[in-house]
């Protein structure tokens, strides 16, 4: 699962956290506690992956140096 | 000397230990009975090592007396935040997932420090692990300010800057992965620098990109002192740094007039400061004019984003540390502390690895800024109160370290001077002056010319 969006409207759904949270193994009893930090949390990732663009795209296949 | 004992600075105590004004069995005994007076009302200490402690000033006492060549620091108690670990004595991060955990080493640092002849006199409080909010149900319960126990000390080494304000030690070790030795030295009257990044030995500390060991002192001298013994090469950290470390304190007293000060007024502007704040910062930029300095105003970018890839740093490293015991032994953490070691679970490795992108991108854009200026100036904290910086989405959001945590990320040196005092509730306000990498000498410098020109540093906390 990719990093969310950062703006307002792109932030984490709480249906996504649950997804993410059984997948990562978090004990259900923090998920509402937890949810609007992993959602801050993520908005700052998200807003970091614009401005680092470089990792996470396709690689140029031949491309040297990489 | 006129003044009791645990209001006398580093350099002072050195200087009555070797004058013989007093020995280091009676230093230790007045602040075990300061201690055993006050702590209660504070809870500074996770653990203390009274018996211990005396024994080590018997020692220093009776090697003074056959003429042994002695440390800078010899005689002389701190403590130390129990994060760290310290060999024989149980180092437990204020969790009970270490509650029993008797480390065989010392961290490097805290080893320098002792080799200097130190006495370690207790461990300090922390936020759990450094990364959770203080609870009474915590192994030692919730440190409160000694300016004013009404409040919560403002952490993670919270434990560290109480024991020194409240004369329990004259100086301390923290850390400081987002503001968390500077701003608890801001908000107990304090001084202490979190170097740059690397130049003290992070070894025997959980290995970051972020985090630094830091000094806690009264005084400019003290914490310059204890960055000189504390930095440099260590023969176990291959990365430590590698090159001679000045004499900070001997090259204190220079004068700073015509130093070009940066202002980054955007990012104060924007940060949500409390009116108390501001008054303590504008009265402290008038203390440079004085100086003689030359404030210019300036506009840092890449700091917000800084601050971010911080946070998002802060909480990879932090879950990764607790993965598996977060798992395996759950409810040995407080509650607290397994829902903020949580968060990084939902992270990438792509997440963390941008951020470390555009950390160093934001470090190349702040030493940029060097070249015109010698430092920039900005308030330590925008708030006064720990319950401000916890409220209800601003601490999970590290909004209360908008001013610091940008410089864990960029590795930039940055010491906390004080800066005067909040009238509604007495705490400390604090000032930060940032510098250019490796050159924690100016910061010393300009830090210790305002030092003698506010003299905040005479100020004692209402405990007596």
């Amino acid at each position: 699962m990719s990093t969310p969006a950062p703006s307002d409207d792109e932030a984490l759904s709480y249906e996504d956290f649950e997804v993410m949270a059984r997948r990562v193994g978090v004990d259900r009893e923090l998920w509402e506690e937890l949810y609007p930090m992993v959602r801050d949390l993520l908005g700052f990732a998200g807003q970091l992956n614009r401005l680092a663009p470089e990792l996470g795209q396709e690689i140029e296949l031949g491309k040297p140096g990489r | 000397m006129s003044a009791p004992l645990h209001r006398l600075s580093v350099t002072q105590l050195r200087d009555g230990l070797a004058s013989r004004a007093f020995s280091a069995r009676e230093l230790v005994e007045a602040y075990l009975a300061r201690i055993a007076a006050h702590n209660a009302r504070v809870n500074g200490f996770v653990t203390l090592l009274g018996d211990e402690a005396l024994a080590q000033a018997d020692d220093a006492d009776r090697r003074r007396t056959a003429g042994e060549t002695l440390g800078p620091l010899a005689g002389i108690p701190i403590g130390v935040k129990d994060s760290l670990p310290t060999a024989g004595i149980r180092t437990t991060a204020n969790s009970r997932v270490l509650e029993h955990w008797v480390p065989d080493h010392d961290a490097a640092a805290v080893r320098r420090l002792r080799d200097a002849g130190a006495i370690l006199l207790g461990k300090t409080n922390l936020n759990e692990f450094g990364w959770a909010l203080p609870s009474d149900r915590d192994l030692t319960p919730k440190a409160l300010n000694p300016w004013n126990p009404d409040y919560a000390a403002i952490g993670s080494s919270s434990g560290s800057g109480i024991v020194v304000a409240a004369g329990f030690v004259a100086a301390a070790v923290g850390t400081d992965g987002g503001g968390s030795a500077r701003l608890p030295a801001g908000q107990n009257n304090l001084v202490s620098i979190k170097p740059t990044h690397g130049l003290v030995s992070r070894m025997g500390m959980d290995d970051s990109w972020i985090s630094d060991i830091a000094p806690m002192a009264r005084t400019v001298t003290d914490t310059a002192l204890m960055l000189s013994i504390m930095a440099g090469r260590d023969e176990d950290d291959w990365q430590s740094w590698p090159l001679p470390v000045p004499d900070y304190a001997e090259q204190l007293d220079i004068d700073v007039k015509g130093w070009r000060i940066g202002v980054p007024r955007r990012l104060i502007e924007t940060a949500g400061m409390e009116a108390e704040v501001t008054e303590a910062f504008d009265a402290s930029l008038d203390a440079l004019r004085k100086l003689g300095v030359e404030l210019v105003d300036i506009d840092i970018p890449g700091l917000t984003e800084a601050r971010m890839a911080n946070f998002v740093m802060l909480n990879g490293q932090t879950h990764a540390e607790h993965a598996v015991s977060l798992v395996r032994h759950p409810k040995r953490y407080g509650h607290s502390a397994r829902v903020y070691h949580w968060m990084g679970a939902f992270l990438t490795a792509k997440d963390l690895l941008n951020a470390r992108a555009v950390a160093l991108r934001a470090q190349g854009s702040v030493q940029e800024t060097f070249r015109d200026i010698r430092a920039f100036v900005t308030p330590t904290s925008p708030v006064v109160t720990a319950e401000a910086a916890r409220r209800p989405g601003a601490h999970r959001k590290g909004s209360n370290a908008v001013f610091t945590s940008p410089f864990n990320a960029t590795g930039h040196p940055a010491i906390n001077v004080p800066s005067g005092f909040s009238a509604s509730t007495g705490l400390p306000i604090g000032l930060q002056l940032v510098g250019p990498l490796h050159d924690e000498s100016s910061l010393f410098q300009l830090a210790y010319a305002l030092e003698r020109e506010a003299n905040w540093t005479s100020h004692q906390p209402p405990l007596d």
